[in-house]
């Protein structure tokens, strides 16, 4: 055994030897004799984001010279990152950039550790306004939109063809055709994994909020007719609840027609799907305009604790990430939507879009696209209070209503500082 | 002479044990062969919901094909994309209809991509088969040739001379997708394997995960060894209470003690070194505490009669406790080596660069937000569990002799 290993391993370092040099190996020899090396603390574990931001700062440390250069370096999720950050703040080992959502902003501005974009002379004209406003926070924005993903509707042509249906646009039609293709095939097509993210699609295109009056509501009336909703598709058998694994992982589980996901998973729905794999805008609550998709990802921020050498090449590299053309090369390469609104007329992007009609889906959506509340808790209360609440009544463990009126008790006890 | 019935009910009896115990190792053993038979799929493969038994990638049938393309671009074995070389597919459909469509995928977030700048594509009809060459005309050699065909559902039947990784309906055609036309059949067989190895360095992250761990056991024995039998042999005053302290920091979670850990490491400047990795697990109460009771087991008069002899404490130890506690010892190694060599939290919160990162932490490669790449994840993982598989074997082994050695029963 050992020698059949030792065989299969010449045999592998042979096989490495016609090598290109990885991103990763030209940005550490970028930094090798650096007078200056701003860091940038990120959460892509890896796939096409890490390689794409690593080609990104390749990019632009090149056009450093030597001198100076941005490090990225990956802390695992996102969560292993904001713990680590933590850690960092209480070490003051803290990086000069990092990735964050609105939420944590919010959490990191409580230690006032994050510099306001305006000190750094940052032009934050032609980003998507939707996306700035988003990591303003008592009138100041801290964040310069980054990777920002939005839910796009994910549909099997082949089987809409096969009962000549057209793509729904209005809730009404995406119900009534979710049931004749449910009824048609014997098993349930829209698939969705009960949480946070699908719930806030059907919540804020249903013209729900979670802010009312400056106070969170999870139980609201629009909330409990939400959730009511999702519970009554499940019943009348048009949807599936997906509670193991990612969706794109589950297609052979039934027949899939529709799902409402996030647009970063499309590369991992193209490679699963065999069928016909279409895109559109997100059903909306008439046929006149798209739904509201959830925003998701993060921002960059700088520290006030980099030094001002650091801070002047932490702004060079911001403003380079939201170049239009930037923001185009990392957004075909990810399914991210880029936050320059003119990206969409970078002939990256034109070009592309010709051939990848998905992405033209995702460019549309960007404008029709809500935020969940930036409040410093939210990541806690999105995953163990909002999404356990809709995991137990769509599994049938509780009533929308009681489900949800649990939740709100949860949130008055964290936020009063009742709980942690 | 035994009555018939007895025998046969002897039998039956073996047979349901033998079942049970069949059932019980195939148990055991399916999710070693779903990680073995992922690491080997296509990510369409890999993601479908319905298992797919037998990976395209395990039939003889497609090694043949995958040598011959892989010699046409580098090698037989591990294929390639040599500049100036050309790669001859075949797709045999019997008729000519439409002509097939063939590109190649551009690789994300590439600002360039001269493997599809360079590339000639030329498609011909042969008798009763499709002929489509790829030529390097660039200066750079490709360990990979990835190649996406889109070709007519009008065509009654069509099969390319290599089994794509993946088909999908794409409106009128067909869309074929293979992640490496040229693979030679090492590279088609493993190509999983070879990818994870350069998603991250490996080489590296395998380094510092066994020294780390082996510095963490043999660190950790000389101290366990000598606190254990300083707490089972030597009296002392306030003995019971020290003991009775150190096994109170048992009762406190690890994770409490993240960010203090963190802030010493800081303050220390051992952030981001094997110092940060090794230092704060060599104390480990659990070892002090199972060499104790290991020391407390054995017989008064053997340390009675060393005394006798004039031996010191030190010679004690060193003479007699830990000769007879190997088994103690080799418990309390895997133990530690095991932790050591699955952690993920620690060495992610302690290091930054990829020099000082281990194992586990390579495997995250694989998993994003919105997907996985099984396949990846599932090499990564066998490469990674394969030493500990080996390991496993030999310090049974070492285990059982231990024992024997001993002499306690």
């Amino acid at each position: 055994m050992k020698r059949s290993f030792a065989l299969w391993l010449s045999l592998g370092i042979v096989g490495l030897a016609v090598a290109q040099p990885k991103a990763e190996d030209v940005i550490k020899e970028q930094c090798a004799k650096a007078e200056v090396v701003a860091e940038l603390w990120h959460g892509f574990t890896g796939g096409a984001p890490k390689a794409a931001l690593e080609n990104l700062i390749v990019e632009f440390n090149r056009g450093k010279g030597g001198s100076a250069c941005v490090r990225p370096v990956p802390q695992g999720s996102y969560r292993d990152l904001s713990t680590k950050l933590k850690a960092a703040f209480a070490a003051n080992k803290v990086p000069a950039m990092a990735q964050a959502f609105e939420n944590n902003i919010a959490l990191y501005l409580e230690g006032d550790a994050v510099l306001p974009i305006s000190s750094l002379g940052l032009d934050l004209k032609g980003l998507n306004p939707l996306f700035v406003n988003a990591t303003k926070i008592k009138g100041q924005v801290y964040g310069v939109p980054f990777n920002k993903s939005v839910q796009i509707m994910y549909y099997n042509n082949d089987l809409l063809k096969k009962y000549g249906a057209k793509v729904p646009t209005s809730i009404d039609e995406f119900v009534a055709t979710a049931k004749r293709l449910s009824e048609g095939e014997k098993t349930p097509v829209y698939f969705f994994v009960p949480d946070a993210s699908t719930y806030a699609y059907w919540f804020f295109t249903r013209g729900g909020n979670y802010l009312q009056n400056g106070k969170l509501v999870l139980n609201s009336k629009v909330g409990v007719e939400t959730l009511e909703f999702l519970v009554k598709g499940v019943k009348d058998g048009w949807a599936k609840p997906i509670t193991q694994g990612f969706i794109n992982a589950n297609f052979g589980s039934g027949t899939f027609g529709f799902s409402t996901d996030t647009s970063a998973g499309y590369s991992f729905y193209k490679s699963a799907a065999k069928f016909d794999l279409g895109t559109a805008p997100l059903p909306g609550k008439t046929g006149k305009q798209p739904g509201y998709a959830l925003v998701q990802g993060t921002n960059l921020i700088v520290f006030k604790q980099a030094d001002a050498k650091e801070r002047a090449l932490a702004t060079e590299f911001l403003k380079f990430v939201i170049s239009p053309k930037a923001q185009a090369v990392f957004g075909v390469a990810t399914g991210y939507v880029p936050v320059h609104l003119g990206s969409g007329a970078d002939a990256t992007v034109t070009r592309y879009v010709k051939e990848n009609p998905w992405f033209g889906t995702i460019l549309t959506q960007s404008r029709y696209a809500r935020f969940e509340p930036a409040i410093a808790e939210w990541e806690q209360i999105r995953f163990d209070i909002l999404g356990q609440a809709i995991k137990e009544a769509v599994l049938g463990q509780a009533t929308p209503k009681a489900a949800l009126d649990k939740a709100q008790k949860q949130v008055d006890d964290l936020l009063a500082g009742r709980t942690r | 002479m035994r009555p018939k019935p007895l025998r046969w009910r002897a039998l039956l009896g073996q047979i349901a044990v033998y079942a049970v115990l069949i059932a019980g190792s195939v148990v055991m053993a399916f999710p070693f062969y779903w990680m073995l038979s992922t690491s080997l799929k296509s990510p369409q493969e890999a993601q479908q919901a319905v298992p797919v038994w037998v990976p395209e990638r395990l039939k003889p049938a497609n090694w043949a094909a995958a040598a011959r393309l892989g010699a046409q671009g580098g090698s037989r074995w591990w294929g390639g994309y040599r500049a100036g070389r050309s790669v001859v597919l075949r797709v045999y459909t019997g008729e000519k209809g439409p002509e097939p469509v063939v590109t190649i995928p551009t690789p994300p977030a590439a600002f360039s991509d001269p493997r599809a700048d360079n590339t000639r594509v030329e498609t011909a009809f042969k008798d009763g088969w499709w002929e489509v060459t790829l030529t390097n005309g660039g200066q750079e050699s490709f360990r990979l040739l990835p190649v996406r065909m889109h070709i007519a559902k009008s065509y009654r039947e069509f099969r390319p001379e290599l089994q794509p990784d993946s088909v999908s309906s794409r409106g009128e055609d067909w869309e074929l997708g293979w992640s490496n036309l040229a693979p030679g059949v090492l590279g088609y067989v493993f190509h999983n394997f070879r990818e994870a190895w350069y998603t991250a360095p490996f080489g590296r992250y395998f380094f510092n995960s066994f020294f780390t761990a082996l510095a963490q056991v043999l660190g950790g024995l000389v101290i366990a060894a000598m606190a254990a039998f300083a707490l089972a042999r030597i009296p002392f005053p306030g003995k019971e209470f020290v003991f009775s302290l150190i096994i109170a920091t048992l009762m406190i979670p690890g994770e409490v003690l993240l960010i203090p850990n963190y802030i010493l490491l800081a303050r220390l400047e051992w952030l981001d070194t094997y110092y940060a990795l090794i230092v704060p697990w060599l104390a480990s109460v659990f070892g002090i505490f199972l060499l104790r009771q290991f020391y407390l087991s054995l017989p008064q008069d053997l340390f009675d009669a060393a005394r006798i002899d004039g031996a010191t404490y030190w010679a004690q130890l060193w003479r007699i406790a830990l000769p007879l506690s190997v088994p103690g010892m080799i418990t309390y190694g895997i133990f530690t080596f095991l932790g050591a060599y699955n952690a993920l939290l620690w060495p992610l919160i302690v290091t930054n660069s990829p020099e000082m990162r281990t194992i586990q932490l390579g495997l995250q490669s694989f998993i994003g937000e919105a997907g996985s790449d099984y396949g990846g994840l599932m090499a990564a993982s066998t490469l990674s569990i394969l030493p500990i598989v080996l390991g496993y074997f030999l310090a049974q082994k070492q285990f059982i002799q231990g024992v024997a050695r001993s002499g306690i029963k």
